[in-house]
């Protein structure tokens, strides 16, 4: 058995556009990896409890409805709490280009926004999936 | 069958020589070519053979059984459909505000949107509601806010669309509440209610019951409304947000019918004359970018639900 | 290290259990001294197999089951086993989405697990988690198997009782599923028991049974019908469960098995080993290819060969 890539991808909050985090999860899933899909209208603790059962490297919220400056740095602070140090969090939706470099200070390594092509979200978690390997 | 007709036999000649040389030196780019919904899109289309009969039958004429043509015999010669921009952000005043300006600019009815803590049934200082407060619609507490939103909006005169589904009842309340406080009999209210529900397990995701205890809600609805309000529209069975969330043209028709169908079962179940509230029920489609495949959708989302509510119900009277 | 995880898991902390059961899925090389460490502490969960064919509900219902279960102030653990993909090795484990309004208590823990190209309806690290999640203190461990056909059957050989899932409306299927998998049920649910075939259904498992033979200690396979989106019927199923599992206990059946899962258990770690120490030594010097040459020129024969070697093989190990 070799080592596998664990992904939660998740929407926090009441958004309902699932439309993008259903894509990204197949998506992920035939590149390999194994993909853990939570679904629409979690809360941050929800998603974070469910991270550190499934022992997953990375944490992929999805979300449209602008609350992302609340709910992502919400998820990453849980996670930091809980001592979930490893977990590498990123994100995508409608989120407007002057949101991105807070979101990236408070801990959300990387924003995918529409027209992603799924490429880039690979190679996302290709070059940072060594930091997890443990 | 016969001999060709004349148009085939000359397609045949057609594909022979002028079409043969074409494609000879420029190929087609692809095989096939499809619509989005993925129905093969011919190279060429001519007339269709059809009987007198069968246009009759199946097509007919504009404002007639099976509305195939459309609802109304002169559709928008006569009367233009209301204009109304989906609107809705942050607080109750900031929303009175742009429908202000809306109608001023020549709208002829509101859209509301609503944030989505109200839309699931949270107030607005609900843990579950961090960051969704006035995002995408205007945010409804209270009768005081939806006093608020429609101050100074004479609701006897304009007519009101609202995207609300699972708390649907207590939005129209207070709509009506609203009017009752201006001075306006609750008979005179028009607009519609989405009201819809299953679609929003299918597709939307704001619902908070499960389905059984919603759907009578949603006949409740039916029943108050066909009594009290008979120009409000009760309901706006939406394909929109099922083609939106990635169906197909036939898909979207496939399931939002078959979810008109289950309201139509569930009211007629409690009790209610289908001739009482059918002709209230209204549709919410999408459409897309390949007109022809639109306008065939179109055309036949109306005949085939023209026939379901003259066959399968019964229904005697059209709607107004 | 280890210390600290055996710790963690025993002391029921969540990331230390799901940390090891990641290195068991993983194969990592401290796994066997996690899991001997981890040894003196098991023994006391019941371990519930759930299976059935896709889509019968066994999520819905384990939602139900937990439901009861932490009424009853039940730890309860859940392994729940997709299929991995056999082109990428990729994975959608979606079963918790089921689950979820019990993802914030802290009695109950959950963990997706992919099958890794492990045929048997389980995932190869199932086993070895449940040790694992019985360390840490749950009083009930359920394992939901990918589904079933004929082969998927191993949960047997991992859990206390298999509970068999079915549901009205897969025509023939329940012939088809005579043969292999009706064997392996314990306890046989109906569900989805508000569809209308439920109760033929019913009438034709008790007819499988019949011409099963019965249970070596004479019990017999009780049948509940349950609906888990209706929440009816849980409780009989939950209380027959337990019945059924004490009968166990008292006529030695449990027993029995246990013993068997031990068996099986030590079988496979040493078949495994061996077969790891075979492929070692095939591998250096290219023993392999030169055997091959030795064959193809008639230097020697096969058996006489391998038997040879076999010596030379069991030498090394002892040596080890
Ligand atoms: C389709 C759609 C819907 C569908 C959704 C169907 C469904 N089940 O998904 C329906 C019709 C139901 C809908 C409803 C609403 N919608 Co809408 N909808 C859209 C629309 C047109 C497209 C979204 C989409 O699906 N795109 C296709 C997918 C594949 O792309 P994507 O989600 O963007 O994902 C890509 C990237 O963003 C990224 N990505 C996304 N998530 C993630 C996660 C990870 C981990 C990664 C790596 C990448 C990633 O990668 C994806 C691939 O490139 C957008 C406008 C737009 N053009 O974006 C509005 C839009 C999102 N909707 C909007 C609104 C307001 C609504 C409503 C809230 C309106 C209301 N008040 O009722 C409702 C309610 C919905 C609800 N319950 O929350 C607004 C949001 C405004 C805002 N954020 O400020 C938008 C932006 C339209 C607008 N311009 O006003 N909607
Ligand atoms: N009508 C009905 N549907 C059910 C019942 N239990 C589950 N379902 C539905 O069946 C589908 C598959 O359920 P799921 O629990 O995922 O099945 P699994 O694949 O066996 O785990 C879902 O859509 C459920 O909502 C039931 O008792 N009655
Ligand atoms: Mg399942």
């Amino acid at each position: 058995m070799s080592r596998k890539i664990r992904i939660l991808i998740s929407k926090p909050g009441l958004d309902g556009h699932d439309r993008g985090a259903k894509y990204i999860a197949r998506a992920l899933k035939d590149a390999g990896y194994e993909v853990i899909y939570m679904g629409i209208r979690q809360s941050p603790e929800a998603i974070v409890k469910t991270a550190i059962q499934e022992d997953v490297d990375f944490v992929g919220l999805s979300l449209l409805s602008g609350a992302h400056n609340e709910l992502f740095p919400e998820v990453v602070r849980l996670l930091r709490e809980q001592g979930a140090n490893d977990v590498i969090v990123f994100g995508g939706g409608v989120i407007p280009q002057e949101d991105i470099s807070f979101l990236k200070e408070q801990g959300i390594e990387a924003i995918f926004t529409p027209g992603t092509p799924i490429q880039k979200v690979i190679e996302f978690i290709e070059t940072n999936k060594e930091r997890v390997l443990h | 069958m016969g001999k060709k007709s004349l148009i085939e036999q000359q397609k045949a000649k057609w594909e022979g020589t002028t079409l043969k040389k074409v494609l000879e030196r420029f190929p087609e780019q692809k095989e096939s070519f499809s619509t989005s919904s993925w129905l093969p899109v011919e190279r060429l289309y001519l007339p269709r053979q059809m009987s007198e009969e069968e246009y009759l039958e199946h097509i007919g004429f504009p404002g007639e059984y099976p509305f195939t043509r459309g609802v109304q015999p002169t559709m928008y010669r006569g009367r233009f459909w209301t204009m109304r921009q989906y609107a809705g952000f942050g607080t109750a005043e900031e929303s009175n505000q742009r429908y202000k300006y809306l109608l001023s600019q020549g709208q002829t009815g509101l859209s509301v949107a609503f944030d989505l803590p109200t839309q699931i049934g949270y107030d607005s200082d609900d843990p579950r509601s961090v960051g969704e407060v006035g995002k995408v619609g205007v945010a409804i507490d209270s009768l005081e806010d939806m006093e608020i939103l429609f101050r100074g909006i004479p609701l006897d005169k304009v007519s009101t669309s609202m995207t609300i589904n699972a708390p649907a009842a207590v939005l129209l309340a207070f709509y009506i509440a609203v009017a009752q406080k201006q001075g306006v009999a609750k008979e005179q209210l028009r607009g519609t209610i989405q009201n819809d529900i299953l679609k929003e397990y299918i597709a939307r995701g704001t619902y908070i019951f499960p389905p059984k205890p919603s759907l009578r809600l949603i006949t409740n609805i039916f029943e108050y409304c066909s009594k009290e309000i008979p120009r409000w529209n009760t309901i706006s069975i939406s394909g929109y947000h099922i083609r939106e969330a990635g169906s197909t043209a036939v898909q979207e028709v496939a399931f939002t019918l078959a979810d008109g169908i289950e309201y139509v079962k569930a009211a007629i179940k409690v009790g209610l004359d289908v001739d009482q509230f059918a002709g209230r029920l209204s549709f919410f489609f999408n459409a897309h970018n390949d007109l022809f495949e639109e306008i065939a959708k179109f055309r036949a989302a109306r005949r085939i639900w023209a026939k379901i509510m003259k066959e399968k119900f019964q229904a005697k009277k059209r709607s107004p | 290290m280890i210390g600290k995880l055996v710790n963690g898991i025993i002391h029921g902390e969540t990331r230390s259990i799901a940390r090891a059961i990641s290195w068991i899925e993983n194969d990592v090389p401290q796994k066997e001294e996690l899991i001997d460490a981890l040894f003196e502490h098991t023994g006391r969960a019941q371990v519930i197999g759930i299976t059935g064919p896709p889509g019968s509900g066994k999520s819905s219902l384990l939602d139900r089951i937990i439901e009861q279960e932490r009424k009853r102030d039940k730890k309860i653990a859940v392994l729940a086993i997709d299929p991995s993909s056999p082109f990428t090795g990729g994975a959608i484990l979606g079963d918790r989405l089921r689950m979820q309004k019990h993802t914030v208590d802290a009695g109950v823990f959950i963990r997706s697990m992919a099958s890794r190209g492990h045929l048997g309806g389980v995932a190869g690290a199932t086993s070895d988690s449940v040790k694992v999640l019985d360390a840490a203190g749950f009083d009930l461990i359920v394992i939901e198997t990918i589904g079933v056909g004929q082969t998927e059957i191993e949960v047997m050989n991992i859990a206390d009782l298999v509970m068999l899932v079915l549901v009205p409306g897969l025509g023939d299927e329940i012939q088809a599923l005579k043969a292999g998998v009706m064997e392996i049920g314990d306890i046989f649910v109906v569900n989805k028991a508000d569809k209308e075939e439920a109760n033929r259904l019913k009438a034709e498992i008790e007819y499988v049974l019949h011409l099963k033979s019965e249970d070596e200690k004479g019990v017999k396979s009780p049948i509940f019908m349950t609906s888990a989106t209706e929440n009816t019927g849980i409780e009989e199923l939950v209380n027959g469960l337990h019945e059924y599992m004490q009968r166990m206990g008292e006529n030695g059946t449990l027993r029995e098995r246990r013993r068997r899962r031990v068996t099986l258990e030590l079988k496979k770690i040493i078949t495994a080993k061996i077969e790891a120490h075979v492929h070692k030594f095939l591998e250096t010097g290219n023993n392999l290819d030169v055997w091959i040459d030795q064959i193809l020129r008639k230097k020697t024969s096969p058996y006489k060969l391998i038997n040879e070697k076999v010596i030379q093989i069991l030498k090394e190990l002892k040596e080890k």
